[in-house]
């Protein structure tokens, strides 16, 4: 649905964003993660017709973003990360003007503006002074526009930023009810958990480079060539544990601290088993035994050297 | 204390004598006078000696008079912005809340912008030394000069600031500034010119040191109380809500002219707000403009400008209408000049304020084409400058009938109203072009009135300067050509009535003689020079149209934000 | 105040300054073209603003009345200050135009009507009397209604307010120029 191929923006002599390439099925919910100044808002902005690139191509929906901004707009819902609404103009009125900018009928723009009102629980609101809203209220109200002319990618900068918790988690759900009705999205944030929880799949740039793409079980494993192994055990059987796992063929390195271990463990869930087995066979009263999960934090911090900032 | 320990001069002066533009502005400032006393210079100087003083009173005089207005016109540009400029970066409340006394933050503003001012007038002082050197000048008179620009200056830069901490953005202070500033400043000159012709010079002198002062002073006094106590208690600053400006509230406070758009005259500026969805095949960004955007900053600004066009409009009607009626050029001009302050406001800040407000890249993703935002634009903002305008017009038609001398040249009412209307269409249309061209409000603001002064009134002042200078080096034909830029020109090229005089002397119907400057020619075929004007200016701002289309096309709707 | 309003004032001031020239130059045209006292100048051209003015803002009053017919309210010393002005100017022009009409025909003796010397008369012959006359039936309006208790309008629009600014600006007008004659100028 959306590709991104070679894409490079440079401003004079800072390179913003470099060579870069991804793919985004139809459906999926791609998260694109790296700290402030990486390059996200400007791919964003790419991808949303606003910004011609030094060289590269993308596409939407099979239309170039550079020949046929018009076709791309179509099918695109874009919500800046950092947006302004027009003063003197109701929420009904706003929703109004950008309906008939997407050449919405009359007929249409009514019950359309009403549903959107409705998914984005903003029927309340419908006559406030958009200017008056809160700053949650306001990024709603930019969701509901892109929403308006129905479009089945959605590209969203930083939908959740500057929001109160409860907001974000409303904003939370939204996505997620989104993504239920099968639209593609594009959503970037620096704040990681807030895309761990509902993105099929991520991207992390940093320093205008792609650092990594593609599902999250997929960046995790190909960053690891090892596993961690955590385990507890009993009180008297600590020492014979480590002794084992040690000498295990599949062990790489063991620490042991008080009653858990960590290891390193190289090999695949059938090993992991076996050793499991040997573990137990050898009478090591084990409390708990788990691989440990790399948070999507964790792959960020391993992945990314924080040197934007 | 006022000057070490404030910072908020340190700042501003660093930010604005720092940078380049600073420098720029001023070389050309001093090349222009340069420019100006060179071409006024006797050519021998023997022949010098003997017309000097003529000649340096000429130059005298003209310097005062282009650095009085020079003057009035730029301390609103820098201090007009100064507090709304805080307000639209948001800085405004960072600095409320700051230690800092009104009273120091007031002076520091105005320090700061004026500062510059004061850089550009004593870089002057050699040029008029100048004409001292040719004789017929008293060193009296240039210290005078001074002192009645220092005070007009400070008045200047405080009714902006008054303005600036008024309103909510720099275009409307900006022109409120303008409105107050001119008529005050037409009135300090007629007042104590330093015309050499002018036998009375006590009176000047004495209404110069001893009557100008302490009224500026006086003026002082009230501006600084009161911006000081809003600087203290701001009423415009508060929660979220703020911007919301209810149309109904405010008219309730409203002092004098009230807009309520569903009444007639008020319904020619917007139409009323809907209350159902637009029609289909509606331009969006035009019905957004002309229903929400217009009063979306409260009708304060649109009711001062009303206010103050039609209070200046009854005297001058008075006068050049029905008291001299064989001047009636002058009450045309007046509208042109009114339209030429007005017209900029709603256009020029039209693209730079999407940008500005950030809502430019949700317009540009939709599906509206660049040819349709721009049309939207300029339609709105024509057809509300047009609108003001035009409530200055009532006046005319009434003269025309009444009066028998300008019923005999009944058929100028069109053409008046015709060079009115293009004139209109020429300031809207500068001000789209600098707004697709500029980045910020201001910037395009300030450029739009430095382009409408230099190509209305450019040529009418540059004919006067070598009309009056004693030789002139450049052919005054040349620069007639340039006269079919100017309404000025072009009105002041219609036959005027008969004054009281020459109609009881030589009886009715006889019309003035034309002077020669009146026609051109153009292809071999002689036309008035009003007709060359009307047939100029709709083709050029349908170029300069083109253009903003393809500003706007290849800046914003191509190329993007960055 | 509305702008509809603001501009009808405009309109009536202009109107007003158009009488006045008129009225000041039918002076010279009329016989005594020398030696007219300043006080009579005076007379002249604020007797000719304040007919003229008069007439629009009492035609206004007029087409307000027909407007609004659902919501009556009364008339405030203001708005009939309005009204008796400009009937006053009104029935005047009317038994002149009247009387020179009859005249022309029927004796045959004066010129016929046309409106120029309508304007010319109408402003010249009542600027005197729209200033002396109209004054005093003014200021007998306003003893009136406190006479009578009329209640005061706490809420007077602009309309209202402007009237007895009017009706303020005659009675100073005429007080003026009496002085100015009783002190010889």
């Amino acid at each position: 649905m959306i590709e991104v191929s070679h894409f490079t923006k440079r401003f004079g002599e800072f390179i913003a964003v470099d060579d870069l390439s991804f793919t985004i099925d139809r459906g999926e919910t791609f998260g694109f993660i790296g700290p402030n100044g990486a390059g996200k808002s400007t791919t964003i902005r790419f991808l949303a017709t606003l910004l011609r690139p030094t060289s590269g191509e993308g596409r939407i929906a099979g239309h170039s973003v550079v020949e046929e901004p018009m076709a791309v707009r179509k099918v695109v819902g874009f919500m800046p990360d950092d947006f302004g609404v027009y003063d003197g103009m109701k929420v009904w009125e706003f929703l109004d003007f950008f309906a008939v900018a997407y050449e919405i009928p009359r007929d249409r723009r009514r019950t359309i503006i009403g549903q959107v009102l409705d998914l984005l629980d903003l029927t309340h609101k419908k006559d406030d002074y958009v200017n008056g809203l809160s700053k949650g209220m306001k990024q709603r109200l930019c969701l509901a526009k892109t929403l308006v002319h129905d479009p089945p990618v959605l590209i969203l900068d930083e939908p959740a930023s500057g929001l109160d918790p409860r907001a974000r988690l409303e904003m939370k759900a939204l996505l997620n009810e989104l993504r239920r009705m099968g639209k593609t999205i594009l959503v970037s944030s620096h704040i990681l958990s807030e895309l761990a929880d509902f993105c099929t799949s991520i991207g992390i740039i940093e320093r205008g480079r792609l650092l990594a793409a593609g599902s999250i079980q997929e960046i995790q494993r190909r960053l690891r060539s090892h596993r961690v192994l955590r385990a507890r055990v009993s009180d008297e059987s600590a020492d014979r544990a480590a002794s084992i796992l040690r000498d295990h063929l599949s062990i790489r390195s063991v620490e042991s601290f008080d009653h858990s271990i960590t290891a390193e463990f190289e090999g695949d869930d059938d090993d992991m088993a076996r050793l499991l087995r040997t573990l137990v066979t050898a009478g090591v009263g084990i409390v708990s035994f788990a691989e440990e999960e790399l948070s999507l934090e964790e792959v960020f911090m391993m992945i990314t050297k924080g040197v934007v900032n | 204390m006022f000057f070490r320990e404030n910072p908020v001069p340190a700042r501003e002066l660093s930010v604005n004598l720092r940078s380049p533009r600073a420098f720029a502005l001023q070389f050309a400032f001093v090349s222009f006078l340069g420019a100006v006393v060179y071409f006024a210079w006797p050519k021998h100087v023997e022949a010098g000696r003997l017309v000097g003083t003529g000649a340096a009173q000429n130059l005298f005089n003209l310097f005062f008079l282009g650095q009085y207005f020079l003057l009035a016109i730029l301390a609103p540009t820098f201090a007009a912005g100064s507090i709304t400029g805080e307000k639209e970066r948001k800085t405004y409340e960072l600095l409320l809340a700051s230690p800092l006394k009104p009273s120091m933050i007031l002076f520091g503003k105005l320090f700061s912008s004026m500062a510059y001012i004061i850089v550009l007038i004593l870089s002057s002082l050699p040029l008029m030394i100048l004409c001292y050197l040719l004789g017929g000048i008293a060193l009296s008179e240039i210290a005078r000069a001074y002192i009645v620009f220092f005070f007009s200056a400070v008045t200047f830069g405080l009714l902006s600031l008054a303005c600036s901490s008024y309103f909510s953005r720099t275009s409307s202070a900006l022109l409120v500034s303008y409105l107050v500033i001119l008529p005050l400043a037409l009135v300090c000159v007629a007042l104590t010119r330093t015309d050499p012709a002018a036998e009375d010079t006590v009176t000047r002198d004495f209404i110069s040191i001893a009557i100008l002062p302490p009224w500026c002073l006086a003026i002082w006094t009230i501006v600084t109380a009161l911006v000081t106590r809003r600087l203290l208690r701001p009423p415009d600053v508060g929660s979220e809500g703020k911007d919301v400006v209810d149309e109904e509230e405010e008219m309730k406070f409203a002092i004098g002219v009230v807009i309520d758009r569903d009444l007639f005259p008020d319904k020619l500026f917007a139409p009323a707000k809907r209350n159902d969805l637009m029609p289909d095949g509606t331009n969006p960004v035009l019905d957004k403009e002309l229903r929400s955007e217009i009063f979306s900053q409260g009708t304060l600004m649109l009711r001062v400008v009303i206010q103050v066009s039609m209070l200046l409009s009854i005297p001058l009607m008075a006068v050049f209408l029905f008291w001299k009626p064989d001047q009636a050029s002058n009450y045309i001009a007046y509208i042109i000049i009114f339209n030429m302050l007005v017209g900029p406001v709603f256009s020029a800040g039209s693209v730079t304020g999407e940008r500005e407000r950030k809502t430019l890249p949700l317009l540009l993703t939709t599906l509206l084409g660049p040819g349709r935002i721009v049309w939207a634009k300029l339609i709105a903002a024509l057809r509300v400058s047009t609108v003001l305008t035009f409530l200055l017009t009532e006046q005319l038609f009434l003269a025309y009938i009444f009066v028998p001398q300008l019923q005999a040249v009944f058929w100028r009412l069109a053409v008046d109203l015709l060079i009115i209307a293009v004139s209109c269409l020429a300031t809207t249309s500068i001000g789209l072009l600098c707004s697709a061209l500029a980045r910020k409000t201001s910037v395009a603001m300030i450029t739009t009135y430095l382009s409408i002064l230099v190509l209305f009134v450019g040529p009418v002042g540059a004919k006067m300067y070598f009309q009056r200078t004693i030789d002139s080096r450049i052919e005054e034909d040349r620069i007639e050509v340039f006269s079919v830029l100017s309404p000025f020109a072009a009105v002041f090229s219609l036959p005027e009535a008969n004054s009281d005089e020459t109609r009881a002397s030589a009886g009715t119907g006889d019309h003035a003689v034309k002077a020669s400057s009146s026609w051109m020619i153009v292809g071999g075929v002689s036309l008035p020079l009003w007709s060359v004007f009307l047939l100029f200016y709709p083709p050029f701002c349908a170029v300069l149209y083109g253009l903003t289309y393809l500003a706007f096309r290849r800046r914003w709707w191509r190329a993007g934000i960055e | 105040m509305k702008l509809k309003y603001a501009s009808e004032i405009l309109f009536a001031t202009a109107f007003g300054m158009a009488l006045a020239r008129v009225g000041f130059l039918a002076t010279g045209r009329h016989g005594r073209p020398f030696g007219i006292p300043p006080s009579e100048k005076l007379a002249l051209l604020l007797g000719g603003f304040v007919t003229g003015f008069t007439l629009v803002e009492f035609i206004a009053l007029l087409i307000e009345r027909a407007i609004c017919r659902g919501e009556l309210r009364g008339f405030g010393i203001g708005r009939k200050s309005w009204s008796i002005a400009g009937l006053y100017v009104i029935l005047n022009t009317f038994v002149y135009v009247i009387y020179f009409m009859i005249d022309h025909k029927i004796n045959q003796r004066s010129t016929p009507v046309t409106p120029g010397f309508l304007l010319d008369r109408l402003v010249m012959l009542r600027s005197r009397s729209i200033l002396g006359d109209l004054s005093w039936a003014l200021v007998a309006l306003w003893i009136t209604a406190r006479l009578a208790g009329d209640p005061r309008e706490p809420t007077a629009d602009a309309r209202e307010i402007l009237g007895r600014v009017f009706a303020g600006f005659v009675v100073g007008a005429a007080i003026a120029i009496q002085a100015m004659i009783t002190f010889g100028y």
